[in-house]
């Protein structure tokens, strides 16, 4: 934990050189009060408090600190085996040009830059050159499960882009991790985007094990339209699992659990109509390919969905037709949430249906059901219950407590003012993520 | 020109060529944040038309995000606070994305339901799709039974 003592210890440090001027403090914490059964009858009641909150210097807008983490205790027993238990998610500092998208992060962060999604400990700097390219580069110490001690470890790489704003970009990225000071990958990877014509836009990437000298896998993403309300989805994907599954800390991902020579080649694609602003009706369709197996899976079915201002409902039927009794099912869900002044419930309703019975259970039920009341414009709580029957359990019931509250304030300088609660706006990125426990309705686009 | 030399001009060609580039560069930053509140799925194509059309919020979103992600996470940031991606894409974690969000039914969140049963089958169908979150990360829980 002392990682939570250095964030903590750079948040203070900023704090009180923001205290010349004043900064916006945004932020948000969730408490969940869980209580769960195991299936030895144990029964849990683990109390989570999730914070995270974000400093901006009000001024320049140049300066800035993210922090993310939660903390869990059991009120009952040791869940998951441990009393206590916790994790920094992020914690960094940003220093940002306002000329170039330059930026610079410093902590506990996530890196996203073409073959690179990671969390570490460390540094990552971008910015956008002249003729449309962008550089970005990272390095530290890889965040990761602990299969032993992190001395030795680190990750580093980068990626160039090159773009013609509307038409394409064009990205090559690098990735290098040592454990223990050896190199256990070494990843590089093209991704593109491109809009050929107004209905077309092409998403994708592929990637290199230079440790290897193989393909790792490809994925591409082709969306058509709109034509009218009608959008079309395609989706390719081939992943070779020898070069794919080659740095686990988990063993189910290990050989011979997984065939190292197979080859799984995926095609899908999806078509969605709207029927109106509020009706959307869609079907999906999946295919999957095994090369060594000489088998075939498909998933396919059909989604209808009404969302408004007072609530929303959905309905959606899939089938799953592959080469083994376990991959022989058909699963329905339908859910339905209604908005009634500050109250708001919801049902929630699944079944899955295997041709053979797994364990002698042919069915498999979740049923959940949650009130959410809207205490004020920043806090809301919610309660939640959960039924289960399935292969693994006879009668599964789980319930949650979920308390929100968003805070936000103009802290530090001579004039500063501390917001009181309901009287200041929203920040974009705390509370307008959609989703019920969204405490506060986002100022609409005019 | 031995290998050394080679790889030293090299690297002095390639930073000075950064260095001029980056001092040539015009473009004005992306502001901290979105300067307009957006709301629940937004639609970028309501406003914009340039390529940030492709960044509208539609059905097919869940499948083409990560795309995205990869190549323009400061545009993410615009909108969303890191703790948005983290309710799914985290080091360690506890509770289901689902669980978090029971009454949020609309959002695609994965491992909805009975997933103790169905893990074993989305795993024997496509490991691959286990392996970005749970392959070297986020999987203590995973430890209890794949030790």
């Amino acid at each position: 934990m002392n990682l939570w003592s250095v964030a903590l210890s750079l948040f203070f440090l900023l704090s009180v050189s923001f205290t010349a001027s004043a900064f916006d403090l945004s932020g948000q914490s969730r408490t969940y009060l869980q209580s769960r059964q195991d299936v030895d009858g144990t029964r849990y009641m683990p109390l989570y408090e999730y914070l995270s909150f974000r400093t901006d210097s009000a001024s320049a807008n140049t300066v800035s600190f993210s922090f993310g983490g939660w903390y869990r205790y059991d009120l009952r027993d040791e869940a998951f085996g441990k009393k206590s238990a916790g994790d920094l998610q992020y914690a960094y500092v940003t220093i940002r040009k306002e000329k170039g998208n330059t930026m610079l992060n410093l902590g506990r962060l996530v890196v996203n830059e073409g073959v690179a999604s990671e969390q570490i400990d460390g540094g990552y700097a971008r910015t956008d050159l002249k003729g449309g390219l962008t550089i970005a580069a990272y390095g530290g110490s890889p965040v990761e499960t602990a299969g032993d001690t992190r001395s030795g470890d680190s990750v580093y790489g980068g990626r160039v882009s090159q773009g013609v704003t509307g038409l394409y970009t064009l990205g090559v990225s690098y990735l290098q991790e040592k454990n223990d000071g050896k190199d256990v990958r070494k990843e590089e990877g093209i991704d593109l985007w491109l809009k050929p014509f107004g209905k077309m836009d092409i998403l994708g990437r592929s990637t290199y094990n230079a440790l290897s000298k193989a393909w790792m896998q490809h994925q591409y993403n082709v969306l058509f339209g709109p034509f009218g309300n009608l959008r079309l989805n395609a989706e390719a994907s081939r992943v070779y699992y020898k070069e794919y599954f080659t740095v686990s800390t988990l063993s189910a991902f290990d050989f011979p659990n997984i065939d190292p020579n197979e080859t799984v080649t995926t095609l899908g694609g999806s078509a969605d109509y709207a029927f109106t602003t509020s009706v959307t009706a869609g079907v999906d369709f999946k295919n999957y390919d095994y090369a060594v197996a000489g088998t075939t899976a498909k998933y396919y079915g059909a989604r209808l969905a009404y969302a408004s201002g007072g609530g929303g409902a959905g309905l959606a039927v899939h089938r799953m037709d592959g080469p083994t009794d376990r991959l022989q099912y058909d699963e329905q869900r339908l859910y339905g949430v209604k908005k009634i002044s500050k109250i708001d419930l919801t049902l929630d309703l699944m079944h899955v249906g295997y041709q053979q019975a797994i364990n002698g259970v042919n069915n498999a039920y979740t049923t959940s059901g949650a009130v959410g009341y809207a205490l004020s414009s920043k806090a809301r709580i919610v309660a939640d219950v959960e039924y289960g029957k399935n292969p693994d359990f006879d009668r599964d019931v789980r319930s949650m407590l979920t308390f929100v509250y968003t805070f936000d304030a103009k802290l530090g300088g001579t004039d500063a003012k501390t917001r009181t609660a309901g009287a200041g706006k929203p920040a974009v990125g705390i509370h307008c993520q959609e989703g019920g426990t969204n405490p506060v309705p986002c100022e609409k686009k005019k | 020109m031995n290998r050394a030399a080679k790889t030293v001009v090299l690297s002095i060609v390639t930073v000075t060529s950064v260095f001029i580039l980056f001092a040539c560069a015009t473009t004005k930053s992306l502001p901290a944040r979105h300067p307009m509140e957006v709301q629940g799925m937004p639609l970028c194509s309501d406003c914009h038309t340039d390529g940030r059309t492709s960044l509208d919020h539609r059905q097919d979103w869940n499948s083409r995000h990560k795309f995205q992600a990869a190549q323009q996470q400061r545009t993410c940031e615009l909108c969303h606070a890191q703790s948005f991606c983290a309710d799914c894409h985290a080091n360690k974690e506890e509770l289901k994305p689902s669980d978090k969000y029971k009454d949020a039914p609309q959002r695609t969140m994965p491992h909805r339901g009975d997933y103790l049963n169905q893990h074993k089958i989305d795993g024997k169908l496509n490991p691959a799709s286990c392996f970005p979150c749970h392959g070297r990360q986020n999987n203590e829980r995973c430890k209890t039974c794949h030790k």
